[in-house]
């Protein structure tokens, strides 16, 4: 994992290499970092082919995010630029929800690519989810690391790309994002419903480990009806660079942990805020133990929540992917049926704030 | 699991994990909605909007629960409760009679809908995997009835022959649990590994079938232990069946109707799963095709009492739960009156100024004399002549602005008396509430109603009053337990905010819906809030015309009045979330009307009576403007 300096670092060494194709993958949004991580490629320099995939929403005529018509064709047109020259922009629709309302874009995102082939005459496939929602890119994420993976198990002789995913984090910004009218009801992430939800282990004890993140009160109630946990062991961000953060969450999830949950406080579990290998290696620490513990009681269940930022939930599907063919971990998440960007305050300047970070998911690095 | 705190932040359905503590804060008020119907037999739909209290009362029907009422039965606390379980069949002197399996339609089902299969093949494996999961629910239920040990007794249980209708392929009759139990959960196994998987259902062996198959096959008289069968009926209930795709939905209704079944089945949804038309005609074609449709809120809206005493039911058996406080009654501690010292200097003032308008307003004239003669007579509190005074203000203003006005003969004082109904003294209280900042929402009948017959909101709102409650004690010790009504007031407000400020959050398309209701509220506000007092005590809502809600519910009218359109989805959207109360068919000035009140706690931040029944007729054309732009002074008709 590398950020800022060292990421823009890291991608000129390896493309000062050799000629290296790159495939970046990213959705189209109002969001302002859409187009940060292709910028950082971009000037990288290097020879070869920089090719995109742009996912273009389809939201439906009722979506509050139509408001931010402006923005979103505003980040188009900077991609455009920035790619002028030197690739192809293919797009695909994402068709957010059903003819009977439903939101399906979990699942159809999943669909979006269907085999490493789409993929082999790239030697880099970059998913940059700045600009994505979590019930997007966290399906993505998982199909192609299962992609690449199947090729792999099938021992395909051409040689496999490498996955990065790339994730532009602004505290300040995030907190002016609004989620607008949040689902009802929860769901697993495509692929990661890990048995939870099956009525033939229903006696097996379910442990829930949320991610806490600000403002997501209601989502984290939402999710709680569904998943029903026997346990929750939920997830501090510590360390932190506001070395409070952890306090404040607590503080202000006090009523669902204390009051209601009656949750016992050796139960937290602290994890750090800006490295999800960290997260990922801790949350998978934790699920070893208690599986150790209750395998003489028939085993658990688990299930993991991100509420947290984008960067942190990277954590929690790596841990799930890792143990899917186990079918004990699930990914639940609630969506919202679209997104307010509130005005900056004067004083703020978004984007001396924002930090690129780059995780390396699969490759060479790995094998 | 430590003790809780503020036991009305626990939800009875999922939060309290013992079967005991669920029993002790069950509401046996509750059971009066499946009176007057054969609840245990046929098919029956539970609605309501979320936090209606629709999973609690299925889980009092299960085996945990139902064995500890029985156990607890002489109890004098279980008394009530035991007494109505027992008249609706569910227990005898026995034990339970009962076999109760709740199963909650959440899981899978509408994942299964989103993956690329043909119709009939989606179908098929939708009624495999709820087939599947009855029997999985119905083998646990089976074993907690027999006080036997899931899944290590499964030996124990047959299931026979009773009708000659087939089981589906995997089962051979009689069978007994374990092999029941295998059939079913690689069932539930196949088709949730292919719904999870990224190859899709192409993976899934199993067949399926058309019907929900299980209920010919799987029933009370052919499950049986020790050769007897485990209970005398079996009940069926599907919670959640909101979250099934519409088409599931659908498939479902039609399944259960055509089986003619002798399992009772409940299906309980939440009202956002109805589309517009069916929200928008709700009590129109409710028990169309099904033995009874049970509508949570409608249900105790028009009990209110009922409902109150359920809830301060509720209310006193969460405060009981809370350790070290000596507290029986949470209603004593909900102080209920004004006439206290602290407020007898607000109303004296407030006397004097209305006084001095009153007198200054009818210039001496001669037609208010013997009425300001009968209020200068009176004798009471400081409270009781204040508002004496601003009922009779208002009555002066509307004597003012007749548009004949009356001779200046003296109006007398019987004339008075008439007039001084209970709805012109709560306008008063309203206005005085307003103009000298005196408490008017507080008190155990305000909070009841405020709830707005849902019982998560006024567990909400009572949760943090008795927060109140848990401070005083730690603040001051030794002290009374109760909250003045200022206090109340305050803690009401603070949720009523917090209401209105969840909406955009809460509710499909919310930042609209907001911008509806807060019209609505804001026209209501204006229009209460006029001198005159009109349709007093005022009103917290609006009426369309039936012939109105008609046209929304037409689709080719919605091609052609796209802003209508709009506004039904609006309106759909809020009566789902409990946010509007619709009431139908109500007959005004030779109309049907169909009145559109606020939910109470919304009411609250707008200073708005809390009674139903009185509104005002808007035009489609206005309530679709008003999401444009607010509601302008010109409207507030005056009387």
């Amino acid at each position: 994992m590398a950020k800022d300096f060292e990421l823009a670092t890291f991608w000129s060494r390896r493309l000062g290499q050799r000629e290296r194709n790159i495939i970046f993958i990213l959705a189209l949004g109002f969001d302002p970092r859409m187009c940060d991580g292709v910028s950082v490629l971009a000037t990288a320099g290097g020879k070869g082919q920089r090719d995109a995939v742009l996912i273009e929403f389809n939201e439906g005529p009722d979506s509050p995010s139509h408001a931010l018509r402006a923005l979103v064709e505003e980040n188009r047109d900077k991609l455009n630029k920035v790619l002028a020259g030197r690739g192809l922009i293919s797009h695909k629709s994402l068709k957010v929800l059903d003819t009977d309302g439903r939101r399906v874009e979990a699942v159809n995102a999943a669909r979006l690519f269907l085999s490493i082939a789409e993929f082999s005459k790239y030697d880099d496939i970059v998913l940059d989810v700045s600009a994505m929602p979590r019930g997007i890119y966290l399906p993505i994420v998982a199909k192609l690391l299962y992609l690449r993976d199947e090729a792999r198990r099938a021992n395909a002789t051409a040689p496999l790309p490498s996955f990065h995913v790339l994730v532009s984090e602004n505290v300040q910004l995030d907190s002016r994002i609004r989620q607008e009218g949040v689902e009802e009801s929860a769901q697993f992430i495509h692929g990661f419903s890990g048995g939870a939800q099956q009525e033939a282990s229903a006696n097996i004890p379910c442990i829930w480990m949320p991610l806490l993140g600000e403002g997501q009160g209601a989502q984290f109630r939402i999710i709680q009806d569904f998943v029903k946990p026997n346990e929750v062991l939920p997830v501090l961000p510590s360390p932190a660079r506001n070395p409070r953060r952890a306090d404040d969450l607590v503080i202000e999830y006090r009523e669902i942990l204390f009051d209601s949950l009656r949750l016992d406080p050796r139960n937290f579990i602290f994890a750090h805020e800006r490295n999800p290998f960290e997260v990922y290696r801790g949350l998978s620490a934790v699920i070893a133990r208690y599986r150790r513990s209750l395998k003489p009681l028939g085993g658990a269940r688990f299930v993991l929540t991100a509420l947290s930022s984008k960067l942190m939930s990277l954590g929690p599907l790596l841990a799930a992917y890792e143990l899917k063919p186990e079918n004990i971990v699930g990914l639940a998440h609630v969506a919202s049926h679209g997104y307010l960007l509130e005005p900056a305050k004067p004083d703020e300047t978004p984007k001396a704030l924002s930090e690129m970070f780059g995780l390396w998911l699969a490759g060479e690095y790995y094998e | 699991m430590r003790e809780s705190r503020n036991p009305f932040r626990l939800r009875a359905s999922e939060s309290i994990e013992m079967d005991a503590l669920f029993v002790k804060l069950f509401g046996p008020g509750v059971l009066e909605l499946l009176k007057g119907a054969t609840p245990l037999e046929g098919i029956h739909f539970l609605r309501s909007a979320p936090g209606g209290g629709k999973t609690t009362l299925l889980r009092m029907f299960t085996p945990g629960p139902l064995l500890h009422l029985h156990a607890q039965r002489t109890q004098e606390d279980f008394r009530d409760l035991w007494k109505g379980m027992k008249e609706l069949g569910s227990l005898d002197d026995n034990g339970s009679t009962l076999l109760g399996i709740s199963l909650s339609c959440e899981h899978t089902y509408a994942t299964l809908a989103d993956m690329e299969a043909d119709p009939a093949t989606q179908r098929r494996l939708f009624f495999a995997l709820l087939d599947s999961r009855v029997v999985l629910a119905g083998l646990r239920a089976a074993l907690t009835l027999g006080r036997r040990e899931f899944p290590r007794d499964l030996g124990l249980i047959r299931l026979v022959e009773t009708n000659g209708v087939t089981p589906p392929p995997g089962i051979t009759l009689p069978c007994n649990g374990n092999e029941l139990f295998s059939w079913a959960r690689e069932t539930e196994e196949f088709i949730c590994r292919a719904v999870d998987s990224f190859n899709g259902l192409a993976e899934c062996p199993i067949r399926g079938s058309d019907t929900l198959s299980c209920l010919s096959w799987f029933r009370a008289s052919s499950i049986q232990m020790d050769g007897q069968p485990v209970a005398q009926r079996l009940l069926v209930m599907l919670d959640d069946v909101h979250k099934l795709a519409p088409k599931q939905r659908e498939d479902l209704r039609a399944a259960l109707t055509s089986s003619r079944t002798s399992t009772g089945v409940w299906l309980a949804e939440r009202l956002q799963a109805l589309s517009t038309d069916e929200l928008l005609a709700e009590g129109a074609i409710a028990g169309r095709d099904y033995q009874r449709v049970i509508r949570l809120e409608k249900f105790w809206q028009e009990y209110p009492r009922r409902f109150e005493q359920f809830v301060f039911n509720i209310a006193d058996l969460r405060a009981r739960q809370t350790p070290g406080r000596e507290m029986q009654d949470f209603r004593s501690c909900l102080e209920t009156t004004l006439d206290d010292v602290e407020w007898n200097s607000t109303f004296e003032r407030a006397k004097n100024v209305v006084r001095e308008r009153v007198l200054a307003r009818s210039g001496g004239r001669g037609l208010f004399q013997q009425w300001i003669e009968d209020r200068e007579r009176l004798t009471g509190t400081p409270r009781q002549l204040a508002l004496a005074w601003r009922t009779l203000e208002i009555l002066v203003e509307r004597e003012l602005r007749r548009s004949q006005p009356a001779f200046d003969f003296s109006l007398d004082a019987d004339e008075l008396a008439e007039k001084d109904d209970s709805n012109l003294q709560t306008a008063a209280e309203l206005f005085l509430a307003k103009e000298f900042n005196v408490p008017y929402y507080f008190g155990p009948s305000v909070l009841a109603k405020l709830a707005s017959a849902n019982i998560e909101q006024f567990l909400t709102v009572a949760g943090d009053q008795f927060e109140d409650l848990i401070a005083n004690r730690l603040l001051k010790p030794g002290e009374l337990l109760a909250i003045p009504p200022g206090r109340q007031e305050e803690i009401i407000r603070k949720a009523s905010r917090a209401w209105w400020q969840q909406i955009p959050a809460r509710v499909p398309q919310g930042q609209e819906v907001y911008r509806l209701l807060s019209a609505i509220a804001e026209f209501a506000h204006g229009y209460t809030h006029q001198p005159t007092a009109p349709n007093d005590p005022g009103v917290n809502g609006v009426a369309i015309t039936m012939a109105d809600r008609d046209r929304l519910m037409n689709q080719d009218y919605h091609r052609l009045h796209p802003s209508h359109a709009r506004l039904a989805k609006l309106l759909a959207a809020a009566l789902a979330h409990n946010l509007l109360h619709a009431q139908h068919d109500y007959k005004c000035k030779g109309k049907l009307f169909m009145v559109l009140n606020l939910n109470r706690l919304l009411c609250v931040e707008h200073l708005l009576p809390l009674e139903y029944g009185k509104f005002k007729e808007k035009t489609l054309d206005e309530l679709a403007g008003w999401l444009e732009r607010r509601p302008t002074q010109k409207q507030f008709v005056v009387d």
